[in-house]
């Protein structure tokens, strides 16, 4: 089976700790995203695997084997960097050729033709074969690259951030056309990004990774929906997620003091008890609803601003000192200024322990 | 503050005309986007207003002033590079009184001004504090106001927050716009980033080869792009494409997908009658419709078409449905609840009045309806 499997992998680069004791386990024909900030380890976990760098402690495990004192030629992984590694003086069918021809490979021709065929027509470069490939724009040097990955029939591809050089209209085609790719040719797919778009669309898991360490590991809904902690919650979604502290009096929640009250359910409210110390709130903005009506449980704020994404309008409300958004239709028509009438949605809120930043729930 | 207006602007580099014919009209107080890809000529229109770049032909005013032959530094003009940008080791207070500290202003007039520019910004309470003491939103209204001490007659900003983290920059741009707002200062703002665009700009300036696109508020160049450029580069995902012909056949009229003449849209006499009136040499036409305005049902219904689902891509609020109709894909926008296997036979109707028709030749918008 195609897989990938770290266990207690710990790196260093100097007094620097890159990855901390890193356990994780990329599922054959999974698409797995490392999602994460710069400076969280990402690239330098994926360099791993492929043996550009040797882990300080742990193994690494591929296709069951562990690979520990491979080099990264004997590896049999494909290796996909941000930044296309063309031959510019070749074409792209020479291109695409190249991994194929070492001696030890002992493809015949014919072969090679074949594979070179079928890759470029996968990767809609079938028309570009003759050209050269300092003639391409950025978006066909990637598929070529990507194609030159693919065309030895690796079983494990390792991709650093592929998208990343590329205008987003393009990033936004190929991010779904990989997807598919990968699942049609029924790869492993170790894929690396910093953007949480890319990791959310793409992935099967994804896995958060901050300061070397995982913060989460679970399927896009999962990570968005009930994210562990503060650092998941506000790294995953866009808007990003709206914070504020809060108490528990008299087994109810108070947000903004003296603003929003609610009644907590049985289970929540069991769950919290005995929990002594400072309590943070998630809610993310399309949970926040907004209105120029009052309703009943909204409370008052003023609109700091509106922003109209054409799909959609953010909205920055401001009640007293606290500032957050919320994602409303199109048609909703206020101004900056103007006072607005909110509501939580009370089964959507998140519950964090302000301190350790942990979901309590 | 004042206007700004350029005139059949052209700049040249060698043979490249990098700003073609270019008319714009930047309204006093206005927040003015520049929004186009790498090389569109955007940063050398903006360049040319400050001055740092001699234009080819044309007139370039600043308030009732032709500026022409202005040199930069007479052009009364704040360039802002990035916002975040400040003197670690220098109070607020001395970041912002630092431009007219060279000038050698006295020390008096200085402390008025600053005030002053406190005042509008409300940072009077941190004038002392040293920029690592500040958030990023106070900080980015001490770098304005290191601007604004100058009392120019704009801003222009090039990419000021391109290069922050996402997180970041979602909270600048709210910021930057608020500020704007607070302080009503002409705007030039340029960026690639049609979300910075949408969401900050009073108006939208779209450029393309040196060549204006379409200048219009937000819901404008969303809702009635101009061309096939502005309605691909405007919106995530963008709209999507098909290439048709209009037909009648008995008393239907229907779009045929030149992909695949067995698949086609149905739609009213009234849009029919208008494509084919627009279609003369009928060669086809493009048929543009955003991923919000396609409907899917799950039962079969012989009156939508059939299609099949491609790829699924959750983004938490909302999903992209990526969808298979005849040899084309086209995207959806669903909601997050909305259950997708790949594979899985759906029925999908493109909502008839959010449906836009592009010239297949000189991609112009066709104006449907009024």
């Amino acid at each position: 089976m195609a897989e990938v499997v770290l266990k207690n992998v710990t790196k260093k680069f100097g007094a620097v700790t890159a990855i901390s004791n890193m356990n994780l386990k990329v599922n054959s024909g999974e698409l797995f995203v490392l999602l994460g900030p710069t400076g969280a380890g990402k690239t330098t976990t994926l360099r791993c695997v492929a043996g550009l760098e040797r882990q300080d402690e742990g193994n690494i495990f591929i296709e069951g084997v562990n690979v520990d004192k491979f080099d990264p030629a004997n590896r049999d992984v494909a290796f996909v960097f941000q930044y296309f590694s063309l031959y510019p003086h070749y074409t792209v069918r020479e291109n695409l050729e190249f991994p194929l021809k070492p001696k030890h490979r002992r493809l015949p021709q014919n072969e090679i033709e074949d594979r070179v065929n079928e890759v470029s027509k996968i990767l809609h470069i079938d028309h570009l074969l003759e050209r050269k490939s300092d003639k391409l724009s950025g978006g066909e040097m990637q598929r070529v690259t990507i194609g030159r990955a693919i065309v030895r029939k690796p079983k494990i591809f390792l991709m650093d951030e592929p998208l990343s050089n590329l205008d987003a209209k393009l990033r936004e085609e190929l991010r779904a056309e990989l997807k598919r790719l990968q699942m049609d040719i029924g790869a492993t797919l170790f894929f690396v990004t910093h953007d949480q778009v890319e990791a959310m669309t793409m992935a099967d898991r994804i896995a958060v990774l901050n300061k070397g360490k995982i913060q989460q590991l679970g399927i896009p809904f999962e990570v968005y929906n009930h994210p562990k902690n503060t650092f998941v919650a506000s790294f995953v979604g866009s808007p990003a997620i709206n914070f504020f502290s809060a108490e528990i009096k008299n087994s109810k929640l108070e947000i903004i003091k003296g603003k929003f009250e609610f009644n907590l359910v049985k289970e929540v409210m069991g769950k919290l008890k005995g929990f002594q110390g400072n309590l943070r709130i998630g809610i993310r903005p399309e949970d926040v609803d907004v209105s120029s009506k009052q309703a009943d449980g909204s409370i008052q704020g003023i609109v700091y601003g509106i922003e109209n994404m054409g799909v959609e309008k953010i909205v920055t409300i401001k009640v007293e000192d606290n500032i957050f958004k919320a994602v409303c239709s199109a048609g909703f028509e206020s101004e900056v200024n103007a006072k607005i009438s909110i509501k939580f949605n009370q089964t959507m809120l998140h519950f964090f322990n302000q301190d350790t930043g942990e979901n309590l729930l | 503050m004042a206007t700004i207006k350029m005139v059949d602007i052209v700049k040249r580099f060698g043979k490249l005309e990098a700003v073609s014919h270019l008319d714009l009209e930047i309204k006093d107080r206005e927040f003015l986007v520049l929004l186009g890809p790498s090389g569109c000529g955007k940063t050398t229109t903006l360049r040319s207003i400050a001055g740092l770049e001699t234009i080819d032909e044309g007139e370039i005013w600043i308030g009732d002033e032709l500026v022409n032959n202005k040199r930069a530094s007479d052009r009364d003009i704040a360039f802002v590079f990035q916002l975040y940008a400040l003197y670690p080791h220098l109070t607020a207070y001395k970041n912002i009184s630092f431009p007219l500290e060279t000038q050698g202003m006295n020390k008096k007039e200085i402390e008025e001004r600053v005030k002053e520019v406190a005042n509008i910004l409300k940072i009077n309470h941190i004038l002392k504090k040293k920029p690592s003491a500040l958030s990023s939103g106070d900080m980015q209204r001490i770098a304005l106001g290191r601007a604004m001490v100058r009392r120019p007659k704009a801003f222009l900003m090039d990419e000021p927050i391109g290069t922050l983290d996402a997180k970041f920059r979602e909270v600048m741009r709210t910021e930057l716009k608020r500020l704007h707002i607070d302080i009503g200062a002409t705007t030039v703002y340029v960026t690639h980033d049609q979300v910075e665009a949408m969401s900050m700009g009073d108006r939208i300036a779209v450029m393309h080869e040196g060549v204006m696109q379409q200048v219009g508020k937000p819901a404008e160049v969303y809702d009635n792009p101009k061309n096939l450029f502005v309605a691909n580069f405007i919106g995530s995902p963008g709209m999507n494409f098909l290439n048709v012909t209009c037909v009648k056949s008995g008393n239907a009229t229907k779009a045929v997908l030149a992909s695949d003449e067995s698949v086609s849209f149905q739609f009213s006499e009234k849009v029919y009658a208008y494509c084919v009136e627009k279609d003369t040499k009928q060669k086809g036409l493009v048929l543009g419709i955003r991923p919000e305005w396609i409907r899917i049902e799950r039962k079969r219904d012989s009156n939508l078409v059939q299609s099949e689902i491609y790829v699924v891509e959750p983004l938490g609020p909302s999903k992209i449905i990526d969808l298979k109709v005849g040899n084309d894909i086209i995207r959806a926008r669903t909601k997050a609840d909305f259950e997708a296997r790949i594979g899985d036979k759906v029925w999908i109707e493109l909502i008839e009045s959010k449906v836009h028709f592009f010239d297949k030749e000189s991609g112009q918008a066709y104006k449907l309806g009024s």
